[in-house]
C-alpha cells in the first residue's frame, strides 16, 4: 500500500540521521514520560513589542516590496493604499496614540504589531444599526463611525450569520444594510489574516531544547523545519507503521545502514511510547499546518518557473513542502528573509536587514519575470498624489480667475489665472500619462478613469475655447470642473475602495479598441458636460443678472454651448458607432440594446433633438441652455446610472452608494430646469429671439 | 390633393417630426433600458425595440400606448431620407450634414437587413467534438425523424409560433409521417415535476406534468415544455411530455418503425464543419478574472481541412458566418475536468455595412463641424480686432 508521501533516494542520508535521532530520544522520553508536546501556536504567538514609530526609509522600502494581488504585480504600499480605503473609507488611519498613519504605516503595524493593530479603529461602519444587530454596544458614537477589531469582535459570529443570509440574497434584493454587512465580514476576514500573516515567524512549535526534535531539526522555526519537512514525514512513518513502512521504498542497502545506525532502543519502542511520540509529532505537523496557513494571504514570492504566472504566499509554499513533499529551496531566501521580518518588529536595524535581504531575494526574480519594472513607477505615482495636488491647484486657480471677474481691468490677472489652469491639468495629463505607462493600456480603462479623462478633456477644450474667443467664461467654467471631476475621482476612489488599476477581463484586452471606442465615446461625455456647465453659467447669470443683462455674454455663452454640442456630437456619435462595430466583433452583434449601448443612443438622440430644435427655432437661446442642462441629466444616465441597473455586458464598475450621488445630481439639474422654465415663463418674447 | 401631399411631405420632412422622433426615440430607449432590470433584454428588445407599437405599464397598472422604435425608426428613415436628403439645401456648409445623414441611412438600412435575415446562435464543443450545426439561442422547434442507421429526414415545426398564443392546440399532419401529432399547453418556460406538486392541468401517463415557470432575465435560459399526444391512423394514442430540458428525445415504435419527437432549439447549418482540438482558458493570477479564452480549431469544408484559432476580439469569418469565442463550461467544473467551449455563430448580410456607414457619417460631421468652427473662428478674430 502507497502511503501518503515519497522518499527520494537522495534524502536517505539524512534520514539515517534522523531515524537515529528521532528513536534514541524517544526511547529517552519513554523513561521520563514526556513526549514533546509544547504549547500550540496560538498560545504561543509571544509577546509582540510595542509598537514604535516607522522609520521613514523602512516605511518607503517596505512599501516599495512587490506582491502580485487582483491578478497583477504591484508595490506592496499599492496593496496596503486600497485595503485600508477599502476598510476606513479613508487615505490614513490613527494609531492608539492618536498619530496619523500612512497605509503602508498601517500595514506594517498590523502585520508587525498586531496587538496594537488589532485596537485600531479602522472599520468603517456606515450606519449603527448594523451594530445593534450583531450586538456591539455604539454607546457615544456617531451613527457612522470607525471601529477597531477588538471592539468587532464579540459580534463577529453572528454578524457572519447574518452576512451568509444577506449574500444568498439575489444582489438587487439586498438591503443597504445587509450590503453593508457582507463588505464588513469581507474586511473582518482579511483583516484577521493580516494580523495572523507572521504568526508562522513567531511561533513557537514546543520543541523542547533536548527533545529528538531540536536535534532532529536544529533550527526549530518554521523555514528551519520546512527545509527538512521529508524528516518528519519519515518519523511519521516509522512511528506509525514501523520499519516495514520504509521497506517498500528505499533500496536494500539503504535499509541496512538504518538497521545498523539506528540504536536497538530505538526498534525497541513499546506500543505506548511508539503511540506517545507518535503524537508529538502529529502534534507538531499539526502547528505547522496552522501557521502555515496563516501565513497564506499575501502573495510575495515570486516562481523562479517562467512558466507559472501566479505569485506564491509564504504559506503555500510551506504547506506544499510539508504535504507534498516540494522543497523550498527555490524560496528558501525570501522565505528566510520574510520570516527574519517577522522575528525582528522590535528591532529596527535587524528589520531594514532583512527588508534589504527581502528585496535582494525577491527583485531579480521578478525582475527575470518581466514583473518588476512598473513597480518603482507605481510607487513613484502613488507617492507624488497627483490627483489630490491638481485638485489643490484647481481651487487654486478658480480662486485666481474668480478675482479676474472681480477686477475685470486687470489684464495680468487674467493671464495668471489662464496660467494657473495649467499647472494642474500638467498633473493631471501626468498622473494619466503613468497610468498609461504601469498598465500598458490607453487612458481609459475602468470606470474611475473616465472621470480623469474627462477632466482633462473638459479643461482642455475649455482652455482652447479661452484661447478663441478671450471672454474668461470658458477659463473659469473650466476651473471650476477641474475642480469638480478631481474631486469626484478622489471621492469615487474611496467609495470603491478597490484597486483602479485592476487586470483586465479577456474581452477588454484590445488596445486598439479601447484607444478607438472608449475615447471617443468619453469625449462625448466631456463635451456633454461642459456645455451644460456653459448653460449653467448662462442661467445663473441671468437670475441673478451678473451678466447685466448684455447680450453678448449670453449670445457668446450660447454659441460656445450649441459648438460644444455639436463638438460632442460627432464624438458620441463616432464613438457609439465604433463600439458597435467592436461589438460586432467580440459579440457577434453590432446592437443589442445594452444599456451603455442605450446611454450612449439617448445621448446622441437628445443631442440632435437639440440641434434640430434649434435649427428650426423650436427652442432659441433660452430653449437651448434649458435642454443643454437636461443634456447633463442624459450624459450622468449613461455615464453612471446605466452601470446600477446591474445588466448587460457592460455592468462594470461597482457603484453601491453612487446612485445617492446621481439622484443628487439629478435633483440639482432639475432645479436648474426649473429655474430656466421660470426665466423662459418671465422673460419678454423679444429678449430671447436672437439666435446663437 | 397635391396641396394635401405637399402638407404630408412637407410634414414628413420637417425638423419638428425629426425632434419629435428623437424624443420618442429617446424616451422609449430610457423606458426599455429601465425595464431590462425586471425582464431581461432580449423580451425589453422584442416588447420595445422590434415593435411597432409598445404598451407601456406607466406606473405598473395604467396601460400607455407608445410607438415602438421599428415604427419610429422607419418614420426616421423617411424624415431623414426626405428631409435630410432630397429637400436639404446643398451649399458648403450643409454639404457635412448631407453626408452624415447618408450614413445615418445606411445605419439604419444596416439595422434592417440584420433585423430581418440575419441569424445567430451558438454551437458548444468538448475538445474533440465537432459539428456543422448551430443552435439558436432564444428559438424552439418541434422536430419529427424516424430513427435510421443513415442519415434520415427531419420534419421541423417552429415552436415559437405556438408560444405567442399560449394556451392552445395545434395538431400536425404530413403524408410521410405515420401520426398526427397534437400539441398543447405550450409553456415557454417550464419544468416537469411529479403530478402531485405541479400545478398544471394535464399530466402525462408516467405522473409528469408541467409547472410553468415565469420568463427569465436571461431568455436563453428558458425552457419551454408542452404536452403532445402521438395519435396512429388506428387511433391508438402515445402520451408524451416534451420538454426543452430532456436529455433524450421522446421515442414510439409504430408499425416496426421508431419515430422519435423532440422539442429542441432550433438547429441551422453551416456550409462547413468545425471541429475543436484544444480550448485554452486562463484566469489573471491568484483571480477569477478571466485573462484569455482561445480555441484551436479545425474548419472542415469539401473535404479540405484548415487549422484556426478563435479567441475573444479575433473571431473567425468565413462564407459570411463569423464564430466568435462567446464562453465556455461547465462553469462549476472542478480543476482538470473536461471543459466545452461555446462559439457565438451569426450571419449577417449586411455585416460590414455599419462600419461603411461609420466611415460615411465621420466624414460628413468632421467636414462639418471643419467649415462651422472655421466660420466661428473668422467671426471670433473680426470681433477681437474690432
Amino acid at each position: 500500500m502507497r502511503s501518503g508521501f515519497a522518499i527520494s533516494r537522495g534524502s536517505a542520508a539524512l534520514l539515517l540521521v534522523a531515524l537515529s535521532l528521532t528513536f534514541a530520544s524517544a526511547a529517552a522520553a519513554q523513561s521520563d514520560g514526556d513526549a514533546a508536546n509544547g504549547s500550540g501556536v496560538e498560545a504561543s504567538a509571544g509577546p509582540v513589542a510595542e509598537r514604535g514609530a516607522w522609520d521613514a526609509e523602512i516605511v518607503a522600502r517596505f512599501g516599495a516590496l512587490p506582491i502580485q494581488d487582483g491578478g497583477r504585480v504591484k508595490p506592496i504600499s499599492t496593496y496596503a493604499y486600497f485595503q485600508l480605503l477599502k476598510t476606513a473609507g479613508r487615505r490614513y488611519a490613527h494609531d492608539l496614540d492618536g498619530e496619523r498613519l500612512s497605509p503602508t504605516e498601517w500595514l506594517l503595524d498590523t502585520l508587525f504589531h498586531p496587538e496594537s493593530a488589532r485596537r485600531y479603529r479602522v472599520f468603517l461602519v456606515q450606519d449603527s444599526a448594523l451594530l445593534d444587530a450583531i450586538g456591539v454596544s455604539h454607546v457615544d458614537r456617531k451613527r457612522r463611525d470607525r471601529y477597531s477589531f477588538e471592539e468587532l469582535a464579540p459580534g463577529y459570529s453572528r454578524l457572519h450569520e447574518l452576512a451568509v443570509q444577506a449574500n444568498e440574497l439575489p444582489k438587487g434584493r439586498r438591503t443597504p444594510l445587509q450590503n453593508q454587512m457582507i463588505n464588513l465580514v469581507v474586511n473582518l476576514i482579511e483583516y484577521d489574516a493580516l494580523l495572523h500573516q507572521f504568526d508562522f515567524a513567531r511561533a513557537d512549535f514546543g520543541i523542547a531544547e533536548d527533545s529528538a526534535l531540536a536535534r532532529l531539526f536544529p533550527d526549530t522555526t518554521l523555514i528551519g523545519l520546512a527545509s527538512r519537512a521529508h524528516l518528519l514525514r519519515v518519523a511519521a512513518a516509522v512511528l506509525n507503521r514501523g520499519m516495514e513502512a520504509l521497506e517498500e521504498r528505499l533500496a536494500p542497502e539503504d535499509l541496512e545502514r538504518i538497521r545498523q545506525l539506528l540504536p536497538p532502543e530505538a526498534l525497541a519502542l513499546d506500543d505506548a511510547a511508539r503511540e506517545r511520540e507518535m503524537a508529538a509529532v502529529e502534534a507538531l505537523l499539526g502547528r505547522i499546518d496552522q501557521a502555515s496557513q496563516s501565513a497564506s494571504h499575501l502573495a510575495v514570492l515570486p516562481p523562479h518557473d517562467p512558466e507559472a504566472s501566479a505569485w506564491r504566499t509564504p504559506g503555500e509554499v510551506l504547506i506544499s513542502a510539508f504535504l507534498e513533499d516540494a522543497s523550498i529551496e527555490p524560496y528558501q531566501d525570501m522565505l528566510a528573509a520574510w520570516e527574519r521580518l517577522g522575528l525582528s518588529a522590535d528591532d529596527p536595524v535587524a528589520f531594514a536587514a532583512a527588508l534589504e535581504e527581502m528585496h535582494a531575494a525577491v527583485t531579480p526574480v521578478a525582475k527575470a519575470r518581466g514583473e518588476y519594472r512598473t513597480v518603482p513607477i507605481e510607487v513613484a505615482f502613488y507617492r507624488a498624489d497627483f490627483f489630490s495636488r491638481s485638485l489643490a491647484l484647481f481651487i487654486f486657480a478658480f480662486i485666481l480667475v474668480a478675482i479676474t471677474w472681480l477686477f475685470p481691468r486687470w489684464k495680468w490677472a487674467y493671464v495668471l489665472s489662464g496660467a494657473a489652469l495649467l499647472p494642474p491639468l500638467a498633473l493631471l495629463i501626468t498622473g494619466i500619462v503613468y497610468r498609461c505607462i504601469i498598465r500598458g493600456r490607453p487612458p481609459v480603462t475602468t470606470l474611475y478613469e473616465t472621470i480623469l479623462f474627462i477632466t482633462a478633456s473638459v479643461v482642455i477644450v475649455s482652455l482652447i475655447i479661452e484661447v478663441m474667443n478671450r471672454r474668461r467664461l470658458a477659463l473659469s467654467v473650466g476651473a471650476l470642473l477641474g475642480i469638480m471631476g478631481m474631486f469626484l475621482a478622489v471621492k469615487y476612489e474611496a467609495l470603491e475602495g478597490v484597486d483602479t488599476m485592476p487586470s483586465l477581463i479577456a474581452v477588454l484586452d484590445t488596445n486598439f479598441w479601447l484607444t478607438t471606442h472608449v475615447l471617443t465615446v468619453t469625449l462625448g461625455y466631456a463635451a456633454g458636460l461642459l456645455a451644460a456647465a456653459f448653460s449653467h453659467v448662462y442661467l445663473v447669470g441671468r437670475i441673478v443678472r451678473a451678466d447685466g443683462g448684455g447680450m453678448p455674454f449670453r449670445q457668446a455663452l450660447t454659441r460656445m454651448t450649441y459648438g460644444v454640442i455639436a463638438f460632442g456630437l460627432v464624438f458620441s456619435v463616432v464613438g457609439t458607432v465604433l463600439g458597435g462595430i467592436w461589438a460586432a466583433d467580440s459579440w457577434g452583434r453590432f446592437w443589442g440594446w445594452d444599456p451603455k449601448e442605450n446611454g450612449a443612443l439617448m445621448i446622441i438622440l437628445w443631442e440632435l433633438a437639440i440641434l434640430h430644435a434649434r435649427k428650426d427655432g423650436l427652442i432659441r437661446e433660452l430653449g437651448l441652455h434649458i435642454a443643454s442642462v437636461f443634456n447633463a441629466v442624459v450624459v450622468g444616465f449613461s455615464w453612471w446610472g446605466v452601470n446600477l441597473l446591474g445588466v448587460g455586458l457592460h455592468s462594470y464598475g461597482h457603484t453601491s452608494g453612487v446612485s445617492r450621488g446621481l439622484t443628487a445630481f439629478c435633483l440639482a439639474e432639475a432645479a436648474m430646469i426649473a429655474l430656466g422654465l421660470y426665466l423662459w415663463a418671465r422673460a419678454p418674447r423679444a429678449a430671447d429671439s436672437s439666435r446663437p | 390633393m397635391m396641396s394635401f401631399l405637399k402638407r404630408v411631405i412637407d410634414a414628413l420632412a420637417s425638423y419638428k417630426l425629426a425632434c419629435l422622433l428623437f424624443v420618442l426615440l429617446l424616451l422609449l430607449t430610457f423606458l426599455g433600458t429601465l425595464e431590462q432590470v425586471e425582464h431581461g433584454i432580449y423580451e425589453v428588445t422584442q416588447r420595445y425595440f422590434e415593435s411597432l407599437v409598445v404598451i407601456y405599464p406607466f406606473l405598473g397598472f395604467i396601460p400607455i400606448p407608445l410607438p415602438g422604435a421599428y415604427l419610429l425608426l422607419a418614420l426616421l428613415s423617411l424624415n431623414l431620407f426626405l428631409g435630410g436628403v432630397v429637400r436639404m439645401r446643398k451649399n458648403v456648409r450643409t454639404y457635412g450634414i448631407l453626408i452624415a445623414h447618408i450614413g445615418i441611412l445606411l445605419l439604419i438600412a444596416a439595422g434592417f437587413v440584420k433585423h430581418q435575415y440575419a441569424r445567430e446562435g451558438y454551437i458548444s464543443l468538448y475538445e474533440g467534438e465537432r459539428a456543422h450545426e448551430y443552435e439558436s439561442y432564444f428559438d424552439w422547434e418541434f422536430a419529427i425523424w424516424r430513427d435510421a442507421d443513415g442519415p434520415t429526414r427531419e420534419y421541423l415545426i417552429d415552436a415559437d409560433r405556438l408560444g405567442r398564443s399560449r394556451g392552445g392546440r395545434w395538431t400536425f399532419r404530413h403524408p410521410e409521417i405515420p401520426f398526427d401529432l397534437t400539441v398543447a399547453n405550450y409553456l415557454r418556460n417550464s419544468v416537469p415535476r411529479r403530478l402531485d406538486a405541479a400545478t398544471a392541468d394535464a399530466a402525462t401517463d408516467d405522473g409528469f406534468a408541467l409547472e410553468p415557470l415565469p420568463l427569465e432575465v436571461e431568455a436563453e435560459a428558458n425552457l419551454p415544455g408542452a404536452y403532445a399526444i402521438l395519435r396512429e391512423p388506428d387511433g391508438t394514442e402515445h402520451a408524451a411530455l416534451l420538454w426543452g430540458g430532456a436529455r433524450h428525445p421522446f421515442s414510439v415504435e409504430i408499425d416496426g418503425a421508431v419515430w422519435s419527437v423532440d422539442l429542441r432549439r432550433q438547429r441551422r447549418a453551416m456550409p462547413f464543419t468545425i471541429a475543436l482540438n484544444r480550448f485554452v482558458h486562463a484566469f489573471h493570477p491568484n483571480t477569477t478574472i478571466p485573462s484569455k479564452f482561445l480555441s484551436e480549431v479545425t474548419r472542415i469544408e469539401e473535404g479540405v481541412a484548415q487549422d484556426v484559432q478563435i479567441s475573444m476580439n479575433e473571431p473567425m469569418r468565413h462564407r459570411g458566418y463569423t464564430l466568435y469565442q462567446a464562453s465556455w463550461g461547465p462553469q462549476d467544473a472542478p480543476p482538470g475536468a473536461p471543459l466545452f467551449s461555446t462559439f457565438a455563430v451569426a450571419w449577417d448580410p449586411a455585416e460590414d455595412l455599419p462600419l461603411w456607414a461609420c466611415v460615411v457619417i465621420t466624414i460628413g460631421l468632421v467636414f462639418h463641424f471643419g467649415v462651422m468652427l472655421t466660420y466661428y473662428l473668422r467671426r471670433e478674430s473680426r470681433r477681437q480686432a474690432s
